[in-house]
C-alpha cells in the first residue's frame, strides 16, 4: 500500500518525496475531518495525509500557524515503558493485541484500550502520535532519550525537557520552582546546572520535606544574618562566582518557605469531588498537583507513574496502571480546558518505548522501541487526530514515522522557542534538540 | 612522550600477544621496568612538574598566587585525601607542628589511614560504577561494589590487577563486587567497549560507533576491533542472593512470596502451581560470563529478557584489535577480555599512564591538564603537555603507583598556591597558576558535617569496609550509614543522625553531577534541608546531642569559643573584624526562636527532654552559620 510520492514542502516549497499510505491517508483525513479544524482538515488533505517532515525552516515560527502558544507543559510518563498495544494502539482481533476489546473514543472510527473509556471520551482534547519510533531498547537509555531528545552520550548529560523549559520559558524571578517532579526522580538539569533541575516530590499526598521553619522565624533571619557576613568576606577573597550560587539557593529556599503559592502543593485545598474525579491514587493525586501548579504559574511539572514494565502478568498489571491513569490524565485535560488553560499548557504522555507485540510465555510483554505511541494535547496543538499508525500487529510503523527528536522538535515550536536553540557545554555547541529533528507539522496545522 | 611511542608499544604489543593468549594472570608487568632503574625521588618529579608549569605562566603571562597558609594547607590534603575536614585537634596539632617538612610528612601520614582508601574509593567508584543512582536496578548493586574497592585499595592490589579483576569478572553483581562495572552499563558490545576505553584509557572511541570519527585517527574499526573484546561474553539470568543482605531481608522476601502465594491460591491456583509461579516472578539479576575462543557465537549476546540487544554483525565478526595496534588472535582459546586487561595494565600502555596521571591530577587540581579527564582528543589538548608528560612518564615507571602520584602532585608548588584570588579568569585555572578550588561532593559535604557537627571525632579513621553485611538500604543503590563509630556516646549522636536524616541528605544533594557544570550552586531542597531539616538542627540545638554545651565547657571566653567553632569548621582562625563582629552578636543576641512559627506542625527539632540552654542557642547559630557557608562547602 505504500508508495513514494512527491509533494510540496510548504516551507520551502521543494518537491520532497513523501512515503504515502492509501489507508493512513483515508483514515487521516476523516479523524481530521470529523476533529473541529476544519482547516487543518483542509492542508492535510493537500499533503495527502502524511505530510512530509519538513526541513528546517529558516524561522520555524513563521511558516506554521499554532506556535508560541504553550507557557508550561506537563509531562506524564509512563516509567517502565507502556504496552502501547494495550492503551493507545489497540489491534483487536489479532493475537499480538491480547484479550481486550477496544473502547471507542469521541472521535468515529478511533479506538483506545479497554481500560481507557475516560480518555477515549477526552480523544477530542489530544492528538495520537501512533508511529513513535527509536532505537534505544534498554530502560536507562531509552528514559534518557525521551527526557531529554537525546541518546545518552559519554562527555555530556543534557538536560531533561523539563530544565530547558525552565531555562527558556521560566520566569527568572519566580517564588516556586521552575521544573517540578512528581515522583521517583528521573531528571537531570545536565548542563543548564542545578538550579533548573527539578524540585522533587516524592509523594503527591505528603507534604514536602523541610519546608516548614525547624526554629522560629526570627532565629532563622538571624542565622542567615550571620551567614551573610561570612559570604561577603569569602566572595571578597574568592570572588562572586563561587558565592553567589549558595546565596540565591538560601534565598530561594526561604522565599519558597515564606510563599502564600505553595498552597498550591498542599492538596487537602481541593474538594472531595475534585480528588475522586482524579481518583484518589497515587497517579491521581500527582495529576491534581500538576494542575494546581500549572496554575499557580510553574512553567513544567513531570508526573511519573511508575510501573509500566510489565515483563510478566501484563494484563492484569496493565488493567490496574490504566485505572490509575485514565481518570488522572482525562480529568486532568477536562480541568485544564475548563479552566481556559489547556491552550497555553502543552500536556504529553508517553513511556520510554513500547513493549513487545508478542505476548511472553508470563503473559508478559517485554521492551519494544520500535514502535509505540505519543500523546499530545493543549500547548496550541491539534486534538482529536491520530497522526501515523503502525502495521496490523503494531510491530513497526507503517508511515510516518516520528523519532523522538521530531516530538520535541514540536513541543519547542508549540513553546515559539527555536529548537535548534545554541547552547556550549564542555567547550562544544549542542541545540536543544538534535539537528535532524523535524516539527511534526500535523499538530499545528 | 619519550620512549613510549605508539608504534613502539604496538611493537611491543605485538609480540607480546602473537600466537596463543595471555590470560590477566601475566606476573605483574611493572616490575620489567621497575627493576630496571632505581625510582627517582618523588620530589624531584614535583619540583620538574614546577618548572614546566612556571615556563607555560611566563609565555601565557601569568602570574600564580601565593603559596597557601598552613591553615588552607591542612584543610585541603584532609578532603583530597580523606575525603572531610580536619578535626579541630587536627589542625591544631599541624598548625603547632615546627616541622620544617611538615607538609609532606602529612601525606605521608594520611596515605596510611583507613580514610585515604575510603576516600578514593568514592572517587573510583564514581568513575567505574558511577555515583548510585535512584533505580532499584537488580544489575547493579553500588553498595557492595564500594566496600570492595575500598578493600582492594587499603590491600594496595596494583593497577594492573585491578583492571584484571574488573574486566575479566564473572558471575553476578552480588556475589562478585567487580562484575558492577558491567552491570552499570548497557550489556553492549558497544557500550563496554565505549565505557573500558574512557575509563582505562582516556579516549572516547564510541564516536567511532558509527562512522569514522571526524576529527580523530579513531575509524570504525577501531571501534569494532575494540567492541569485539566484549562479543563474547554470556549473560543469564540469576537469582538475587538474598542471604547476602542478612536474616531480615531473607524473611521480608519471604513474607512477601508467602502473601502472593496466599493470593494466588484465594485466585483458584493450586498451592504447588502458586509456588513455581512465585519462584519464577522473583527478581532476577544477571550472571556474566564469556565464551571461551573458538566457541561458537550465540545469535544474541544476552539471553536475559530484559536485554536483548543484538551483537551488530559488523563487530561479530571482526577481529579484537587492540586500539591502533595489533590484532589479538583468540582461535586457540582464552578469555579476550582477559587478553584487553593485560595490553591496558602495560605500563608501557601510552593511553592508560597518561590517562591514569591526568585523572589523579584533576582529582586532586579540581582540572585535568586535559579536561575532561577521559577525553583525549587532538581537538582536546593539553594546557601544559610538558607537566603531563613529566607525571605520565613517572606513572608508568612506577608501574601506575597511586599513592606516588598523589605525593607527587601535593608536593608540587602549584597544589600549594593559594586559591584565593577575586577575579579567577579561566586561564589562570587553566594553566593552574592559582590554587584549586572545588565545590563538595555530596560525600564531602555529608561527612565534613559529621566532623563538624561533632559526630565524627577522628575523619580518618572512617571506612565502610567493616560494618558487616551491606544494608537493605545499600542493596536499593545507595550508600548511607555504616560511619567509622567511635565512643558510645558518638554511636548514638551517629545513630540519631543516621536514622533516616542521611538517607534524606544523599537523596537531596545527589543531583547527578557531571553535567558538565561546574558552577558553585545549590538546589531549593538542598537550601530547605540545611536551613529546616531535623538532621541539621537537632544536631545544633538538642542538648543531649549537639556539640555546643562540650565546647561551651572546654572554653570559657566568648573569644575562645568563636576561635574553636572557626577551626572546627574552616580550620583557620578567625579574623580580628570577624572577632568582633561575632563577639558582639554573641554578647547581644540572647536566646530567640523558641516558639516555631511557619508550619502547623511545629517545631520537631524542639528536644523531648531538656530544653536548650539559653548560654548555646547563639553558638548554634554561629555553627550553622559556618556550615552553611561557601567558605565550608569548597575545598580552597
Amino acid at each position: 500500500m505504500n508508495e513514494r510520492i512527491l509533494v510540496p514542502d510548504e516551507a520551502t516549497g521543494r518537491l520532497v518525496s513523501a512515503c504515502c499510505s492509501r489507508r493512513g491517508f483515508l483514515r487521516n483525513s476523516m479523524v481530521a475531518g470529523l476533529a473541529a479544524a476544519a482547516a487543518a482538515a483542509q492542508a492535510r488533505l493537500a499533503f495527502g495525509g502524511d505530510a512530509p517532515s519538513v526541513e528546517r525552516p529558516a524561522d520555524p515560527g513563521a511558516s506554521l500557524a499554532g506556535h508560541a502558544k504553550a507557557k508550561r507543559a506537563i509531562f506524564v510518563y509512563l516509567q517502565g515503558g507502556a504496552s502501547h498495544l494495550d492503551t493507545f494502539d489497540p489491534k483487536p482481533g489479532r493475537t499480538t493485541g491480547g484479550p481486550w476489546k477496544p473502547v471507542a473514543t469521541a472521535i468515529p472510527g478511533v479506538y483506545l484500550g479497554q481500560h481507557l473509556p475516560k480518555l477515549a471520551a477526552q480523544m477530542q482534547r489530544f492528538a495520537l502520535i501512533r508511529s513513535m519510533t527509536s532505537k534505544e531498547g534498554n530502560h536507562s537509555r531509552a528514559r534518557t532519550l525521551v527526557h531529554t531528545a537525546y541518546a545518552p552520550e559519554a562527555t555530556v548529560t543534557h538536560p531533561s525537557f523539563g530544565a530547558a523549559v525552565s531555562k527558556e520559558a521560566g520566569p527568572k524571578e519566580f517564588e516556586l520552582p521552575n521544573f517540578v517532579s512528581i515522583g521517583p526522580q528521573q531528571d537531570t538539569a545536565g548542563f543548564l546546572g542545578v538550579q533548573h533541575g527539578p524540585f522533587v516530590i516524592d509523594n503527591p499526598n505528603r507534604p514536602i520535606q523541610n519546608i516548614d521553619y525547624a526554629v522560629g522565624a526570627d532565629r532563622v533571619e538571624r542565622r542567615l544574618d550571620l551567614l551573610a557576613g561570612l559570604q561577603d568576606d569569602f566572595a571578597a577573597s574568592h570572588g562572586k562566582d563561587v558565592t553567589a550560587g549558595r546565596d540565591d539557593m538560601f534565598m530561594k529556599a526561604k522565599r519558597l518557605v515564606d510563599s502564600k503559592l505553595r498552597e498550591a502543593f498542599d492538596l487537602s485545598k481541593e474538594d472531595g469531588k475534585t480528588r475522586d474525579a482524579y481518583g484518589r491514587t497515587e497517579t491521581g493525586a500527582a495529576c491534581l498537583m500538576a494542575r494546581r501548579l500549572a496554575e499557580a504559574g510553574v512553567s513544567c511539572i513531570e508526573v511519573v507513574v511508575n510501573g509500566w514494565d510489565t515483563h510478566d502478568d501484563n494484563f492484569n498489571r496493565v488493567e490496574k496502571l490504566c485505572a490509575g491513569l485514565d481518570p488522572a490524565l482525562a480529568t486532568l485535560l477536562d480541568d485544564l480546558a475548563r479552566r481556559g488553560l489547556l491552550d497555553s499548557t502543552l500536556v504529553t504522555c508517553f513511556g520510554e518505548f513500547g513493549r513487545t507485540p508478542r505476548i511472553n510465555e508470563r503473559s508478559g510483554r517485554d521492551h519494544w522501541a520500535k514502535s509505540w505511541s505519543a500523546l499530545v494535547a493543549g500547548g496550541g496543538t491539534l486534538g482529536g487526530q491520530i497522526i501515523g499508525s503502525t502495521d496490523d500487529d503494531g510491530m513497526v510503523p507503517k508511515d510516518r514515522p516520528v523519532q523522538v527528536a521530531d516530538l520535541y522538535a514540536s513541543f519547542w515550536h508549540a513553546f515559539g522557542v527555536d529548537p535548534w536553540t545554541e547552547y556550549t557545554a564542555n567547550d562544544r555547541p549542542i541545540t536543544l534538540v538534535p539537528k535532524d529533528g523535524r516539527i511534526v507539522r500535523e499538530l499545528f496545522v | 612522550m619519550s620512549g613510549l611511542t605508539l608504534a613502539g608499544f604496538a611493537a611491543l604489543a605485538a609480540v607480546a600477544f602473537s600466537g596463543a593468549a595471555r590470560g590477566g594472570d601475566d606476573p605483574d608487568p611493572a616490575r620489567v621496568l621497575r627493576d630496571g632503574a632505581e625510582m627517582r625521588d618523588a620530589n624531584d618529579v614535583s619540583k620538574e612538574i614546577d618548572a614546566a608549569l612556571a615556563a607555560a605562566w611566563k609565555t601565557e603571562g601569568l602570574v600564580p598566587t601565593p603559596r597557601c597558609g598552613d591553615d588552607d594547607y591542612v584543610r585541603r590534603v584532609y578532603l583530597d585525601l580523606v575525603g572531610t575536614i580536619p578535626s579541630a585537634a587536627q589542625v591544631e596539632a599541624f598548625l603547632d607542628d615546627p616541622r620544617p617538612d611538615k607538609r609532606e610528612l602529612l601525606v605521608t601520614a594520611l596515605l596510611k589511614t583507613p580514610g585515604y582508601s575510603r576516600h578514593f574509593a568514592d572517587l573510583w567508584s564514581e568513575v567505574l560504577v558511577g555515583a548510585g543512582g535512584t533505580e532499584k536496578d537488580k544489575d547493579f548493586a553500588p553498595g557492595i561494589f564500594r566496600p570492595w574497592i575500598e578493600k582492594e585499595l587499603a590491600a594496595r592490589r596494583p593497577y594492573p590487577q585491578l583492571i584484571a579483576s574488573i574486566l575479566t569478572a564473572d558471575g553476578n553483581p552480588y556475589s562478585n563486587p567487580p562484575v558492577n562495572f558491567f552491570g552499570r552499563r548497557a550489556f553492549t558490545a558497544t557500550d563496554l567497549a565505549g565505557g573500558v576505553s574512557k575509563a582505562f584509557l582516556g579516549v572516547q572511541i564510541q564516536c567511532a560507533q558509527c562512522h569514522d570519527h571526524p576529527y580523530e585517527d579513531i575509524r570504525q574499526k577501531d571501534f569494532q576491533g575494540m567492541a569485539a573484546f566484549f562479543a563474547r561474553m554470556t549473560l543469564r539470568p540469576a537469582d538475587i542472593p538474598y542471604d547476602l543482605f542478612g536474616d531480615r531481608a531473607v524473611k521480608r522476601l519471604e513474607e512477601r512470596e508467602e502473601k502472593m502465594v496466599q493470593d494466588a491460591i484465594k485466585n483458584g491456583m493450586t498451592e504447588a502451581e502458586a509456588r513455581a509461579d512465585v519462584r519464577r516472578k522473583r527478581p532476577k539479576t544477571v550472571e556474566v560470563g564469556e565464551l571461551k575462543g573458538g566457541a561458537r557465537l550465540p545469535k544474541r549476546l544476552v539471553e536475559n529478557e530484559k536485554r536483548l540487544e543484538k551483537i551488530p554483525a559488523e563487530v561479530a565478526s571482526s577481529s579484537p584489535k587492540f586500539l591502533h595496534s595489533v590484532v589479538y588472535d583468540d582461535a586457540a582459546g582464552g578469555s579476550r577480555r582477559a587478553a584487553l586487561a593485560s595490553w591496558i595494565a602495560n605500563p608501557a600502555n601510552p593511553y592508560t599512564a597518561r590517562a591514569l596521571a591526568n585523572r589523579y591530577w584533576g582529582w586532586l587540581m579540581g582540572r585535568g591538564i586535559v579536561n575532561p579527564v577521559d577525553d583525549f582528543s587532538s581537538v582536546n589538548i593539553a594546557s601544559v603537555p610538558a607537566a603531563l608528560e613529566i607525571l605520565t612518564k613517572d606513572t608508568a615507571e612506577s608501574g601506575f603507583d597511586f599513592d606516588r602520584l598523589v605525593r607527587v602532585i601535593t608536593q608540587t608548588k602549584a597544589y600549594q598556591l593559594s586559591s584565593a584570588s577575586a577575579k579567577r579568569d579561566a586561564r589562570a585555572r587553566d594553566f593552574f597558576s592559582v590554587g584549586p578550588l572545588k565545590q563538595f561532593s555530596p560525600q564531602q559535604t555529608f561527612d565534613s558535617m559529621q566532623v563538624a557537627l561533632g559526630i565524627v571525632d577522628d575523619p580518618t579513621l572512617m571506612t565502610d569496609v567493616d560494618g558487616g553485611a551491606p544494608s537493605a538500604i545499600e542493596m536499593e543503590g545507595g550508600r548511607y550509614g555504616q560511619m567509622g563509630m567511635g565512643d558510645e556516646e558518638t554511636k548514638d549522636r551517629t545513630k540519631l543522625m543516621m536514622t533516616g536524616a542521611a538517607r534524606s541528605f544523599f537523596q537531596t544533594f545527589d543531583d547527578d553531577e557531571g553535567g558538565g557544570s561546574t558552577a558553585f550552586e545549590g538546589t531549593v531542597p538542598q537550601g530547605l534541608f540545611l536551613m529546616n531539616s531535623q538532621a541539621v538542627n537537632g544536631m545544633l540545638t538538642n542538648p543531649a546531642i549537639s556539640v555546643i554545651p562540650e565546647i561551651l565547657k572546654a572554653h570559657d571566653t566568648d573569644r575562645a569559643r568563636i576561635r574553636h567553632l572557626f577551626v572546627r569548621t574552616l580550620a583557620r582562625t578567625p579574623t580580628e573584624k570577624e572577632m568582633s563582629r561575632f563577639s558582639q552578636f554573641v554578647k547581644t543576641a540572647g536566646p530567640t526562636g523558641a516558639a516555631p512559627t511557619g508550619g502547623k506542625k511545629g517545631a520537631r527539632a524542639a528536644p523531648r527532654g531538656r530544653p536548650e540552654d539559653a548560654q548555646a542557642s547563639p553558638y548554634a547559630d554561629l555553627l550553622w552559620a559556618l556550615v552553611s557557608s561557601s567558605e565550608f562547602g569548597t575545598n580552597h
